[in-house]
């Protein structure tokens, strides 16, 4: 490691906050090499990084926000009229769907936990915005393109997208509280 | 938000996955991809067609194509990601959970055909892994 502090820990990993403080040991503890890859696999994805008391925090977290943008007292009664789906089908079913909702919502936040500590993305503040930027990109401006192609409503898409954004942010903030 | 810097990105690389990205979304919803079946599934139809801005529906398949690599070019440059190999990881990834998980959770809950999530997030996710795959290539 020459002059470079040995920031690691026994696993011979630096944790995100570690390799934050010593900018020579970013990407994955590895002596600095920017994109080193070993062994054959994709050097920045490693799930050794994910925190995943922050994943089960900021997925409950994001199912939280979901509830309440969705409520009936929220924009749910005209998430339902825009959708036309029938509030009496959307309980009848909700069982379902939630419990569909807790996997892709997990999967997410360990994804962005695996890249938020590499890119030692490890204060709240730094979290939020990149779930927002995240949710901007990948899901308005895409969920806006899907809903032209399928001419669903405009206030449809952006319901959904901005819960989306909404949603990658606190799942950001939260993750980036744990890094 | 140092992540978020264009230091490092290959604009010509950006503009050709930009291209590769749009090419293979219009072949894939033209009638040699799968246009027909995703027409009916998402329950598209002829009077919808011909009342339909193409100008706005291109606008926004163009701003959105173009924002989703230039993301991810950004993303490949801060993680290091400098192969094609890591591209089409991190395309198909980002594609994978971001794209078609979002398709999966919002037709869900609008009780839409599940082919729709299937046709559009298989959509999303091929062409972002391509993208990466030019953006690591060049």
């Amino acid at each position: 490691m020459g002059d470079i502090p040995d920031l690691r820990g026994g696993d011979g990993q630096a944790s995100a906050r570690q390799r934050r403080a010593c900018p020579t040991l970013r990407h994955h503890g590895n002596n600095g090499t920017f994109g080193a890859r070993t062994g054959g696999h994709v050097g920045w994805f490693d799930l050794s990084e994910v925190e995943w008391l922050g994943v089960a925090i900021a997925t409950l977290a994001a199912y939280i926000v979901s509830f309440v943008w969705y409520h009936q007292r929220a924009l749910g009664s005209t998430w339902s009229r825009i959708a036309e789906v029938d509030p009496a089908d959307l309980r009848d079913g909700r069982g379902t769907h939630a419990v569909f909702a807790v996997p892709v919502f997990a999967i997410t936040a360990a994804v962005m936990c695996v890249v938020q500590a590499e890119l030692l993305i490890v204060s709240i503040a730094g979290g939020l915005l990149f779930g927002a930027v995240l949710g901007l990109v990948l899901r308005l401006t895409w969920g806006l393109m899907h809903g032209a192609q399928e001419f669903r409503p405009v206030a449809l898409t952006l319901i959904d997208s901005f819960h989306d954004m909404a949603a990658l942010a606190v799942i950001g903030a939260v993750l980036g509280s744990f890094l | 938000m140092d992540w978020l810097s264009l230091e490092g990105v290959n604009w010509l690389a950006v503009a050709i996955a930009f291209i590769v990205c749009f090419a293979f979304g219009w072949w894939y919803y033209s009638p040699a991809g799968v246009w027909n079946v995703w027409k009916k599934a998402a329950g598209v139809t002829g009077e919808q067609m011909e009342g339909a801005s193409m100008g706005v529906a291109f606008a926004g398949t163009i701003i959105a194509n173009l924002l989703g690599v230039l993301l991810l070019a950004i993303l490949m440059v801060q993680l290091g990601a400098e192969s094609w190999v890591d591209g089409l990881v991190l395309g198909a990834i980002i594609g994978l959970v971001f794209r078609a998980g979002a398709h999966a959770l919002h037709n869900g809950f609008a009780i839409r055909s599940p082919k729709v999530t299937l046709l559009d997030g298989l959509h999303d996710t091929v062409a972002l892994a391509l993208a990466g795959v030019v953006l690591g290539l060049i």
